[in-house]
């Protein structure tokens, strides 16, 4: 029972999750406020795993992976906890610490090792561009304000005005002052390389003090408070963006509810002017809506991450922390998803490492923060019941197959005697096969004695003689697997293609017929649950490929079968409820979907199943060439 | 706007100064962005006596991005391309800082003519000549300066000797040959650094690697790291 919740809490942070996307500006990045997020953090963290249950229901173990899907900004709370141990420990600044660590590398033994025994910790420090003194509790002594003409910044070789006196930076414990300006343009530079260590700017010679986030904040402060304005506009600009939806999809706009907001406005009016006359149907401008929406959710995530050196910064380090633990943390393969899913061990204490999990040919499969699945392993959509090694040899097959196969098809045939594969040199339609001298007819495949001197080819049995050690049985015994893959492919990108555009008409609705979006978020999960289950039958058919003929090849047929048939029944009932009833029918969506949710599980345990017996692993894994 | 008024201060600097004997000029009048910088072989190299202009374009986001420069003068360099006269020097690329300026970076050339990098080469030939044969190096660099790169205000105050920079490349050559042994034996470096972290000494690494035939380990394929281990323990 645990484990069913255990999925449902997947959904529901999900859905928390899109809830609160409009609630960006409200989110601060002061180091204070960190350490109470980080509690709260940790009771929301939730542990799930790659499999709904620990054994499937005949007992079979499936030895299923323990993980945690995290956003960005999560990692960072998980950096900052650690910089403030680290910070604790040394008794050193947190910015300080952040630098070590990034130096080491993210070793802290060896840092802690280098920092135990070093003879003299200053040097030490220094060494790695930092100065050994605590910050003094006036931080604003990093910003000065100079005024003589005689001061002057060696990068853009400004002086200050007489009437005008000029801000100057310097890193805390460093000689090199520079004027704000140049100075955060420098950092924005290195963040926009993706660069987390950064030296202090001057080279002659080379210094090597390193800017620590505490600097930055300063620094962040400081510009956010010279230019205010740019920070109202991001909440104007949201204003809008929701105020749109309605305009979009009324069609008629009431503009005096923006007149305070001038410039914002007049953009979005051009936008949507251009919008209309390019668009004719209200399809279009739905579909056209739905990208739009997801560009804006990019963008706004963009804009939050951009907001201050500061911010990006920390996004910087995260995403270094993650790419220097590739065994620990992954990134969404998804296009423009920048989740984490954190590897958090085994529940089994059978096995050790993914490898090991692979090779009982089970898969790490994982769901990232947004919902999208992907193998642990392989990082490929998700591929189940096929473990990785199957998707690798099927996806060379096809490769390497496809052609030969389409040649073979069009311009051969099999002796029907010797199965030896013929290809017709002449325009004779009397064969006589090089291999086994067996004469026979192109077209009827009969022997060509039983032929008398008229053609009548009306002796065609069937090609049932045919057994399955003839290379043209097994080509066929591919191309039945292969159209099967290739047909679920194709429903799944049209149904996929379809229903998205749908979702939006939905949400339309939903808004005219005056509910709470929580009232369609059915459909949305419908439409998942579809597609994943489409994704898991197509691979079904390459799985089945290989698999040996046994008794439990059987049973995985009956429940593919099974699952098909729901998924059929669940596509048809999308394809013809009219999107005015989709609401009304809310309970049969519902039905039919955990009818094929259930389905869905007992096929995968069946696919799991089948490799009980030992026989049917080893000759499948034999089919695959692994030992 | 703080880019124009920093290159024509830069423009003004590299003309006050006489001494330093570089020249920096607009390739075409008006143009902030395109620039034409000139400076003299270093004396005692087989460049002396040879004028090299570099052709310079400022990025829009100068200083903070590094100016692209490349040799107009034809040069036989290992860090310098002998057919596009294109640069391989850090400061021009990662180590770029915007306190660097183009007088600095001309100044930087200058001394890269005086001491190459043979282990970062631009040009793999000539790298491999400087490495192999500095005598026939020196020679073809001194027979290209004096064909492309004439200077006709140079006044030689003697013979021109470059025995210096020909024992330089030759101290090169001893110190590449046992120091890198990495190189040596083509094994990755950052595999090498995976086990120095862990604090085993850099020679039993290499001897281990190489006992395996191993040239790289991927950071997160433990199970051939702890094969590495066993090996160093053994």
């Amino acid at each position: 029972m645990s484990d069913s919740e255990e999925y449902e809490g997947s959904y529901e942070y999900d859905n928390s999750d899109e809830g609160s996307s409009l609630e960006f500006s409200d989110v601060d990045y002061g180091d204070d406020n960190s350490l109470n997020e980080l509690e709260h953090e940790d009771t929301h963290a939730k542990v799930m795993f790659s499999f709904p249950t620990s054994t499937t229901s005949s007992g079979i173990p499936t030895h299923r992976m323990k993980y945690q899907a995290l956003c960005i900004d999560e990692i960072q709370k998980c950096i900052e906890q650690k910089v403030k141990e680290l910070s604790d420990l040394l008794q050193l600044d947190i910015g300080k610490c952040l630098v070590l660590l990034l130096t080491y590398g993210w070793n802290e033994h060896k840092l802690l090792d280098d920092y135990v025994n070093c003879k003299e910790q200053s040097n030490l420090l220094l060494e790695h561009g930092i100065y050994d003194k605590a910050f003094p509790s006036n931080l604003n002594c990093l910003l000065t304000k100079e005024t003589g003409e005689e001061v002057i910044c060696s990068i853009c070789c400004c002086s200050p005005e007489p009437s005008e006196p000029m801000s100057f930076f310097s890193l805390f414990g460093c000689r090199h002052k520079f004027c704000t300006d140049c100075y955060s343009h420098y950092i924005q530079t290195k963040n926009e390389g993706s660069q987390v260590i950064i030296d202090c700017p001057f080279s002659d010679p080379k210094c090597t003090l390193k800017v620590t986030t505490l600097e930055l904040n300063v620094l962040s402060d400081f510009i956010e408070e010279s230019i205010k304005q740019p920070k109202e506009n991001i909440t104007q600009a949201k204003l809008i963006s929701e105020d749109e939806i309605k305009q979009l999809y009324n069609l008629s706009s009431d503009e005096e509810q923006f007149d305070s907001n001038g410039n914002v406005i007049n953009q979005f009016d051009d936008d949507k002017e251009e919008n209309e006359r390019e668009v004719t149907s209200i399809n279009d401008i739905v579909y056209d809506f739905h990208k739009a929406m997801l560009k804006r959710e990019r963008e706004e995530l963009d804009s939050k991450r951009n907001r201050t050196i500061l911010s990006k910064y920390w996004y910087n380090v995260s995403n270094q922390y993650c790419m220097t633990q590739v065994k620990r943390f992954k990134h969404c393969p998804y296009p423009d998803c920048e989740s984490v899913v954190e590897f958090l061990g085994f529940d089994s204490d059978n096995i050790a490492s993914i490898e090991e999990q692979i090779s009982l040919l089970l898969i790490p499969l994982v769901r990232c923060g947004r919902k999208h699945q992907f193998c642990f392993a392989c990082m490929e959509v998700s591929h189940a019941p096929c473990p990785c090694k199957v998707v690798e040899k099927w996806k060379q097959k096809c490769e390497d197959d496809s052609e030969t196969l389409n040649w073979i098809q069009s311009n051969t045939k099999d002796c029907p005697k010797c199965h030896s594969i013929i290809e017709k040199n002449g325009g004779c339609n009397h064969m006589s096969c090089t291999a086994c001298n067996y004469q026979f007819c192109w077209l009827c495949l009969g022997d060509w004695s039983s032929h008398t001197n008229n053609y009548r080819c009306d002796q065609y049995k069937g090609n049932d003689s045919l057994d399955g050690d003839s290379v043209r049985a097994s080509l066929e015994r591919y191309m039945f697997y292969f159209d099967h893959f290739n047909n679920q492919r194709i429903s799944h990108d049209k149904d996929r293609e379809i229903l998205e555009k749908f979702e939006s008409r939905i949400r339309e609705l939903q808004i005219k017929a005056g509910v709470s979006w929580i009232e369609t978020v059915f459909y949305k999960e419908c439409v998942t649950a579809l597609l994943e289950c489409r994704q898991i039958l197509k691979w079904s058919y390459a799985f089945l490929f290989y698999v040996p003929k046994c008794r439990g090849k059987q049973l995985v047929e009956a429940a593919q079968w099974q699952l098909s048939d729901k998924v059929e029944r669940l596509s048809k009932l999308f394809a013809d409820t009219p999107a005015s009833e989709v609401l009304a029918c809310k309970k049969s969506f519902l039905y039919i979907k955990s009818s094929m949710i259930v389905a869905q599980e007992k096929f995968l345990e069946t696919c799991i199943d089948i490799f009980a017996d030992p026989t049917t692993m080893i000759s499948f894994k034999r089919r695959l060439n692994i030992t | 706007m703080s880019r124009a008024k920093r290159i024509a201060k830069e423009l003004e600097d590299v003309k006050k100064d006489r001494l330093s004997g570089v020249t920096l000029e607009m390739a075409e009048d008006g143009d902030l962005s395109h620039l034409k910088g000139t400076f003299v072989g270093p004396p005692g190299t087989p460049y002396e006596g040879g004028l090299f202009e570099v052709d310079i374009k400022i990025p829009e986001e100068y200083p903070f991005k590094p100016p692209i420069m490349k040799f107009d003068t034809r040069i036989f360099h290992p860090n310098i391309s002998s057919q596009t006269g294109a640069i391989c020097l850090d400061i021009l690329k990662d180590a770029w800082t915007p306190i660097l300026t183009l007088k600095s970076s001309l100044i930087s050339l200058q001394s890269l003519l005086q001491s190459p990098e043979p282990t970062d080469p631009q040009d793999a030939q000539v790298a491999k000549l400087y490495l192999t044969d500095p005598k026939k190096f020196s020679e073809t660099a001194a027979n290209w300066t004096k064909i492309y790169a004439p200077n006709d205000n140079y006044k030689p105050t003697g013979k021109t000797d470059y025995t210096d920079f020909t024992k330089l490349a030759e101290s090169q050559q001893l110190v590449q040959g046992d120091v890198d042994e990495c190189e040596k034996y083509g094994i990755n470096k950052n595999t090498v650094r995976i086990f120095e972290d862990m604090g085993f000494p850099k020679d039993k690494i290499i001897f281990a690697l190489r006992k395996l035939n191993l040239k790289s380990v991927r950071v997160d394929d433990d199970a051939t790291q702890q094969k590495v281990l066993d090996e160093i323990l053994s």
